[in-house]
């Protein structure tokens, strides 16, 4: 296996794992739960941008900040943005 | 500078820093919580800690107290790799005791080096 065939199955396990947590961000977000919003997107934040998504890091990490601020309609908005963002 | 423990819960994270310090030529032990580091401390030594912060049960400043109240494990350089990027955070991590301080998202291209360059400061 080549080096970048490595940084490939990264790149594979990272765009499942985003994926699932984009999910759990959306039921979080259905269940009022800013704890797991904040968690969730702290999360995304702190990957995304390594495997070249830096629009949704920011837009992970604007959601963090953010958490508990703003209505739970404005942080759906920015989880349906985070979900448009990303294509596999 | 030849061993490192990559300590962080999530495993995208943990396995992308692997990969690249792998790719760097370093030796790499992995460890998800701060009960698993000292575990691996017991009987490992390594040159560099890299630490999460958000870490369940333990979190990483904790763990970095514990590292330096053990008389085997307080001269271990021991760098923060956090997602926590707001102001303040650089210096709140500097006055718990860290050697240095990574941001989050992990920039590939530079990563391996900006360990050497803090393990040499």
């Amino acid at each position: 296996m080549s080096r970048d065939d490595g940084f490939e199955e990264l790149k594979t396990l990272f765009a499942e794992d985003l994926a699932e947590k984009i999910k759990a961000l959306q039921a979080a977000v259905t269940d009022s739960d800013w704890n797991a919003i904040s968690k969730i997107s702290h999360q995304i934040g702190g990957t995304a941008k390594s495997f070249g998504y830096p629009e949704i890091s920011a837009m992970a990490h604007e959601l963090e900040r953010s958490a508990q601020k703003i209505s739970l309609e404005d942080a759906a908005e920015l989880v349906k943005k985070i979900s448009g963002m990303f294509v596999l | 500078m030849r061993d490192i423990l990559v300590v962080d819960d999530n495993a995208i994270n943990r396995q992308l820093a692997v990969y690249l310090l792998k790719k760097g030529g370093y030796n790499v032990f992995e460890a998800d919580s701060g009960k698993q580091v000292f575990e691996f401390l017991t009987d490992h030594s390594p040159d560099v800690i890299l630490l999460d912060i958000q870490l369940p049960e333990i979190d990483g400043i904790e763990v970095l107290k514990r590292i330096r109240e053990n008389i085997s494990t307080k001269e271990i350089k021991v760098i923060a790799l956090t997602a926590y990027t707001m102001r303040g955070d650089k210096e709140r991590f500097e006055a718990a005791g860290f050697d240095g301080y990574l941001p989050k998202p992990i920039e590939p291209k530079t990563f391996a080096n900006q360990i050497l360059e803090i393990y040499n400061s």
